[in-house]
């Protein structure tokens, strides 16, 4: 591997350190953290540090180590994180997302001096925030260097009453799991769980989640009602209890944590130490020789303990506060992650999966193409044939499997963009993002970006008002974006919603009509007149900024979102905000089509748009114009689209009467495709048209189906664009 | 007269046992209620169960269950309620 190679990983680390910590900045913000959440972010910039020495990016390495400095304090106590510190802590990390951009692209290096000069005197104490009484033991604590901190399992036995002789006054359990008191045992994990509002939703049951920390031999030490609203007002399907459980020492902290894994959102904590020790006084003063060690390694324990090697330093410990709130940070410098030897992911050469998936896609051609020879030769009914159906069904599962990603890779780079744009419009926004570990193909990921963004800026730049506005409107003075994604029939609905304005449908009729877009008598429903902000060159901003108001925007994105075979709607409340919802397939790779022949040709029509099928009955298609039809779908007209006219092609059943009518969903509307007959309806495996041949108009792909024959993939919104009226050169030059 | 509690009492059960037992403290009715048919339960009515308590004990009336099955005294333990008789 040359250097090139090696220092391409370490910025691929970088990246994927970075989006960590943006992800530990929200639970910072969100005040549910634990000592964990500010060691991971302490090792990333700790890691990146490291990298930018090695490779000898010197403006990133002092950055880094003014940053790492900081931090230190933080993670060992000596420094309280307080909002103003976590605002700069945010701060730098943008800085320093810069720094690792420009050190990998050898670009300018940002401007640092302000910035540096800022966590300089934040170290030392500047930042206005209480600073521990006993910063000594604690600073000498962290002057130690901790170089490559690595867990190394170690077996405790006997030294262990030792080591718990050596913290103090810590009755030396020797059982882990005593516990006969309604507390907690001085070792024993304490849980708190705080079910989402919503948590009963869809047959959820937060008992569940209790009887399996139960059957861990967790007890439940109490449950909290102080948030259920009496019974008069008590919406049955909210949920509002929390609990505390005690989970005994022995359990590793991970099995617990997976206990939550499916639940959203919901707020869990975990911390070591008891509730009776809980006392309000949150000062960290005292080295409380409380619970520094990880349980012990009980003869019969299944696991390796990880404890720190070799000083398992007694850190200053801020004590939880009392059970219902949340507790307070237990800043412990020991960390007790299970030690996941086997690591759980890899790193692999985008190439090389394409590449996969790719041949895979063609293993399922050619299966059907055999399953079509063996049909003809009636030998179809082998059960060699069946197995062979179901592995490569699944083996094209699994490849599929393998390039989805969580949305979380698209969402996280949002938080920057809010950052930004409050600095840009002073106003304040806070986001809220859900379902963001939602998969998708990695194709749609890769595009559903820059859409994304536009429609961010949008919510924020128009959507909300600013803070003295929304004061005088009666709404809290930070305005709210919420970010979705999640799973619907089959496809993926993202939605990016703002509780601001609303969209003011007086002044986009006003606007239409100004533009020409509308007749200014034309009578439109709401839905109809929110549309129209996808027109070109709408905007109704009266000042065009530098983010949007050019008027370019939202007739892009849903070109963009229509590429990827999506579709984009409004829903929106004049005062109370607007909500913009993407719906995309999961993969752009396969597609559900409706196989149909067209003359001696056969197509796919992507299922996505198909809304129905039928022979037209006598008096459904009545005649309009001079060559066009419309077909009576239930007392609406629905123009008809003969796709061998709208293609050109020569022969090809022209004559409704005779041929099967396809009711398609379009960007403009209804339409009715007409083809010869259908043949089959199933999935397919696309080829894209550009990359092997170019793109024309009318197609979006093309496939090869089971006989080797190759069916092209119709581009409905753009077949039903317009009406093929001319006689097509074919026909002109015959005559 | 005991109201008694239905077999099935999962969430889709809580909106109408908060009504009925809403309207029972109401009626200035003594709430006692039998549990003793209950087959399943869940968050959503426990959290019914113990707003109703709470409701009665605010009213002066009295709360009591006058039975109850295993699986009801598991999950009401589980969840670490408190329905005691009020």
């Amino acid at each position: 591997m040359d250097l090139d190679a090696i220092q391409q990983i370490f910025f691929q680390e970088c990246e994927e350190g970075l989006a960590g910590m943006e992800g530990a900045f929200a639970a910072l913000r969100a005040e549910n953290y634990d000592a964990e959440t500010i060691n991971g972010i302490f090792r990333a910039v700790h890691s990146i540090k490291g990298g930018a020495g090695a490779f000898g990016h010197e403006r990133l390495q002092a950055y880094t180590h003014q940053y790492e400095t900081l931090l230190d304090l933080l993670r060992s106590g000596a420094l309280t994180l307080t909002p103003a510190l976590t605002n700069l802590i945010v701060a730098a990390f943008d800085m320093l997302a810069d720094h690792v951009a420009a050190a990998r692209d050898s670009g300018e290096a940002p401007d640092d001096a302000v910035m540096l000069a800022r966590l300089i005197a934040a170290a030392s104490g500047d930042e206005p925030a209480e600073i521990a009484a006993s910063a000594a033991p604690a600073a000498s604590l962290a002057a130690e260097e901790e170089i490559a901190f690595t867990p190394a399992p170690v077996s405790l036995g006997d030294d262990f009453d030792d080591l718990m002789a050596m913290l103090g006054d810590v009755a030396p359990a020797t059982d882990a799991t005593a516990a006969d008191a309604p507390a907690a045992g001085p070792q024993d994990w304490l849980v708190t769980f705080k079910p989402t509002p919503n948590a009963l939703d869809n047959g959820g049951e937060p008992l569940l989640l209790l009887r399996e920390l139960v059957r861990m031999g967790g007890r439940v030490l109490a449950c909290d009602v102080a948030a259920l609203p009496p019974l008069a007002s008590i919406d049955p399907e909210v949920s509002y209890l929390a609990w505390s459980i005690a989970v005994p020492a022995n359990v590793d902290e991970d099995d617990i944590r997976s206990v939550f894994e499916f639940t959203d959102g919901c707020a869990v904590t975990l911390s070591r130490g008891t509730a009776a020790t809980v006392s309000p006084d949150t000062s960290e003063t005292t080295v409380a020789p409380e619970i520094t060690v990880v349980a012990p390694a009980a003869a019969a324990a299944p696991a390796p303990i990880a404890t720190a090697a070799p000083t398992p330093s007694p850190a200053p410990q801020a004590t939880p506060a009392p059970k219902p709130a949340p507790p307070a940070p237990v800043v412990a410098s020991v960390v007790a992650p299970a030690p996941t030897a086997v690591a759980q992911t890899i790193r692999v050469d985008l190439d090389k999966l394409d590449r996969l998936v790719n041949l895979v896609g063609e293993l399922v051609i050619t299966q059907a193409m055999l399953a079509q020879r063996l049909s003809e030769n009636n030998m179809a009914g082998i059960s060699e044939l069946t197995d062979l159906d179901h592995l490569t069904r699944e083996l094209q599962e699994s490849t599929m499997a393998i390039r989805a990603q969580p949305m979380k890779t698209v969402f996280s780079r949002v938080p920057r963009i809010i950052r930004e744009l409050e600095g840009e419009t002073g106003k304040r926004v806070r986001l809220d993002i859900e379902g963001e570990m939602t998969e998708v193909d990695k194709t749609v990921v890769e595009r559903i970006g820059e859409p994304l963004t536009h429609l961010i800026r949008n919510a924020v730049d128009h959507g909300l008002e600013t803070p003295e506005e929304r004061i005088a409107a009666g709404k809290p003075p930070e305005g709210v974006v919420t970010l979705s994604a999640a799973h619907h029939s089959g496809r993926i609905v993202i939605t990016v919603s703002d509780d601001g304005r609303g969209i003011d449908r007086a002044r986009v009729r006003a606007k239409a009509i100004e533009r020409g877009i509308i007749l200014p008598d034309a009578v439109l429903s709401d839905e109809e007149v929110d549309n129209l902000i996808f027109a070109p060159g709408f905007s109704t901003a009266a000042t065009v900024s530098n983010i949007s108001g050019r008027g370019v925007g939202m007739d892009v994105v849903r070109k963009n979102v229509q590429a990827l075979g999506g579709r984009i709607g409004i829903q929106s409340k004049f005062g109370s905000g607007s909500s913009f919802s993407l719906s995309l397939p999961l993969t752009l790779a396969v597609v559900d089509g409706m196989i149909v022949t067209v003359g001696d040709q056969t197509f796919v029509i992507p299922l996505s748009h198909i809304v129905e099928s039928l022979r037209p009955t006598d008096g459904a298609v009545t005649a309009i114009g001079v060559d066009g039809a419309v077909l009576d779908v239930r007392g609406s007209y629905v123009p008809i689209y003969p796709v061998a006219e709208q293609l050109g092609l020569g022969g090809g059943e022209r004559d409704p009467a005779n041929a099967v009518l396809i009711v398609v969903e379009a960007d403009h509307g209804q339409a009715a495709l007409l083809v010869d007959s259908i043949q089959d309806q199933r999935q397919v495996v696309v080829k894209s048209l550009e990359a092997n041949y170019q793109a024309i108009d009318g197609l979006a792909g093309a496939t090869i189906l089971g006989d080797g024959r190759v069916a092209l993939i119709i581009d409905v919104d753009a077949l039903t664009a317009h009406r093929v009226r001319t006689p097509r050169p074919v026909l002109a030059h015959a005559a | 007269m005991a109201y008694v509690l239905p077999p099935r009492l999962d969430t889709a059960a809580a909106p109408p046992l908060r009504v009925a037992l809403k309207k029972l403290v109401e009626q200035a009715q003594p709430l006692t209620i039998d549990g003793s048919a209950v087959e399943q339960i869940g968050q959503a009515c426990l959290q019914v169960l113990i707003a109703a308590r709470a409701a009665a004990v605010a009213e002066g009336q009295s709360f009591a269950l006058t039975a109850v099955s295993i699986p009801f005294a598991d999950a009401a333990a589980l969840a670490a309620v408190d329905l005691s008789a009020a």
